[in-house]
């Protein structure tokens, strides 16, 4: 499931940041909670993680650790590794507009370490870290 | 110095148990065991079995905790053992710590 409406900003391999807007309509609403909707963090986090990724792809840097990357020979999709000091810090409602930030903080190989960040207008909901591999 | 290795030593075995969740004892950790594969090396049996990931676990933690800056090419040099591990981290923090390593 893209969890990623739009890229708006992008420099490889350094950070990303997007934008996931949050319906109504959103499926997972149904049972979560009934009369209560709040988006589960996990999708937060998967959100986070589609953001990281595309900081990495970017720099072709989730493939094999090399840095090349043709069009012909496109990326691996990185996988979550670790997810570490998420906190959740305000629910997130159907009509807000997530803001995720990634931003790299060290690699090794083929796992990298990235600062992850969701904001809804200038506040804080949710941040951690993230380790992805491919 | 020498108590100074030892102290590090352990220090590093704590915060590896620790950041991996290892459900073993630190001071169970032979100081030349290799740490990423299981094989043993030099004679000494006992390895880790660590991963990449586990690797970078273990760099972001030994920035962390003491304060210095691991270079890429030093992790594939000098992420051997304990004790290189230790010689890595001691070295680093007389060269003043916050130096790239291997660079």
């Amino acid at each position: 499931m893209l969890m990623v409406d739009r890229i708006d900003a992008l420099e490889p391999g350094v950070f990303a940041e997007g934008i996931k807007c949050v319906t109504a309509n959103e499926p997972f609403f149904q049972g979560h909670f009934p009369e209560h909707p709040i988006m589960p963090g996990v999708l937060i986090v998967e959100s986070m993680a589609q953001v990281a990724g595309v900081m990495l792809r970017a720099r072709g840097l989730s493939a094999s650790g090399s840095e090349e990357q043709t069009a012909s020979k496109p990326a691996r999709p990185g996988v979550m590794a670790t997810i570490q000091r998420m906190r959740f810090r305000r629910p997130v409602v159907p009509g807000d507009q997530l803001r995720v930030r990634a931003t790299h903080l060290k690699s090794l190989g083929t796992v990298h370490q990235v600062k992850v960040e969701a904001r809804v207008g200038e506040e804080l909901v949710a941040d951690g870290e993230l380790m992805l591999g491919s | 110095m020498q108590t100074d290795i030892k102290e590090l030593k352990a220090g590093l075995k704590a915060m590896i148990v620790d950041r991996l969740r290892l459900s073993i004892d630190p001071a169970s950790i032979p100081d030349g065991a290799p740490l990423f594969g299981a094989d043993s090396r030099d004679g000494e049996a006992g390895g880790l079995g660590l991963d990449s990931v586990e690797a970078l676990e273990i760099v972001v933690g030994l920035e962390e905790k003491w304060g210095v800056i691991i270079a890429d090419d030093s992790v594939a040099k000098e992420f051997h053992s304990i004790d290189t591990l230790a010689a890595l981290v001691d070295r680093l923090r007389s060269e003043g710590g916050r130096k790239a390593a291997g660079a």
